[in-house]
């Protein structure tokens, strides 16, 4: 039994050697090609909005988005929306003029679900800010060049911001 | 300050996969992360696994390939919910792809006169932990040297982690068989290094 323990010791300073990077990358490139006959189901934020090809099976690759972004457009202002009272959800648009190989991105938006606001608090500093605490959803449409599919992802997040506050 | 309104609430966006093919990119993306991971911690135990049913490394990594991919697609098939499979499974299937290509091979060879296999001395199963480990680098070539049944326990138990009851189920064996087949692998593996101990040191 000792003898048995002592190979067993032995056995476990040994480590089985890595797979290549070829294979492991012809594996990874199984997943994401992600040939699935469909029974899903979407948890949180995602539609097919147009199925650009009829009939037979479709595929759609996501590539990511690894190119670089040449434009961004961004307005934002919640202190100023706040100001004027809210109203209907603020969208901020950003134009991403960059695509991603088979990939292209028609746009990209931030809506502001819900606006919460919790007071005022002073700082270490002494100044005193208005915490706001934002819930935002971000939603991206793609589309793949190949299948004519096009995605909306949806990114739900919480943002906190604190604005200065000057007069009362 | 004016008081806060906003209108309207996100809508979440619910649909089913179509039949069709029509995929939710978000959610594979995290599906393919999460194999992606898998892969990592358990594709070298499946390639040592693999090794010992094929000739070379390419055939090993081929076997762990095949094997992979068909438990992507069968995990995905209704019901069972995508994940990553359970590791004895894994190892059943490899084993039956080496028992196909180890018949794919003996038919080859039949056909031809002559194949030399050339040794790879840098192409190792296993590598010890600590360098100048004399001792494990014994256990390493005995343990290649194992007949295929009992060294395919022994990866299993020892690198693979599985129960003696995961084993059998691997392997169609009783788990009884499966607890013989390791231990006759171990006296086999602790003769072994003594012979070489005594060869080299006297």
């Amino acid at each position: 039994m000792d003898e048995r323990e002592d190979v067993e010791a032995v056995l476990r300073r040994l480590m089985p050697v890595g797979m290549s990077a070829g294979a492991v990358g012809r594996i990874e490139e199984g997943f994401c090609e992600g040939e699935v006959g469909g029974g899903g189901e979407l948890e949180e934020g995602g539609e097919v909005i147009d199925d650009g090809v009829t009939g037979g099976k479709k595929y759609f690759r996501w590539a990511g988005f690894g190119a670089a972004a040449a434009v961004v457009v961004v307005v934002w202002g919640v202190g100023a929306w706040l100001e004027e009272g809210g109203g209907s959800a603020l969208d901020l648009t950003k134009e991403v003029a960059g695509k991603a190989a088979g990939i292209v991105s028609l746009a990209e938006m931030d809506r502001v679900e819900g606006v919460t606001d919790e007071g005022l608090y002073v700082d270490a500093g002494g100044s005193a800010v208005r915490k706001v605490r934002v819930r935002v959803v971000e939603e991206s449409r793609v589309r793949d060049e190949e299948t004519g599919i096009v995605v909306m992802l949806t990114e739900p997040r919480e943002e906190l911001y604190l604005l200065p506050v000057s007069t009362f | 300050m004016q008081g806060l309104r906003w209108r309207g609430g996100v809508e979440f966006l619910r649909r089913q996969f179509a039949r069709d093919g029509a995929l939710y990119v978000g959610r594979m993306a995290h599906i393919s992360k999460v194999w992606k991971e898998w892969l990592a911690g358990n594709g070298p135990r499946l390639l040592l696994y693999a090794r010992g049913w094929g000739k070379t490394r390419e055939d090993a990594e081929d076997l762990v390939q095949d094997a992979v991919l068909k438990m992507w697609n069968y995990q995905h098939e209704q019901g069972r919910g995508g994940g990553p499979p359970d590791l004895p499974l894994v190892f059943s299937t490899i084993r039956f792809g080496g028992l196909m290509l180890h018949r794919t091979e003996t038919r080859r060879r039949r056909r031809e006169e002559a194949i030399v296999y050339l040794n790879d001395f840098t192409d190792v199963w296993l590598d010890p932990v600590a360098e100048e480990d004399e001792e494990a680098m014994i256990m390493r070539d005995a343990v290649e040297g194992l007949s295929g049944k009992l060294r395919e326990v022994v990866v299993m138990k020892i690198w693979g982690g599985l129960t003696f009851a995961q084993i059998s189920e691997a392997l169609a064996i009783s788990p009884n068989t499966a607890a013989s087949r390791y231990r006759y692998a171990l006296e086999q593996l602790a003769r072994s290094m003594r012979e070489v101990k005594e060869e080299r040191h006297g």
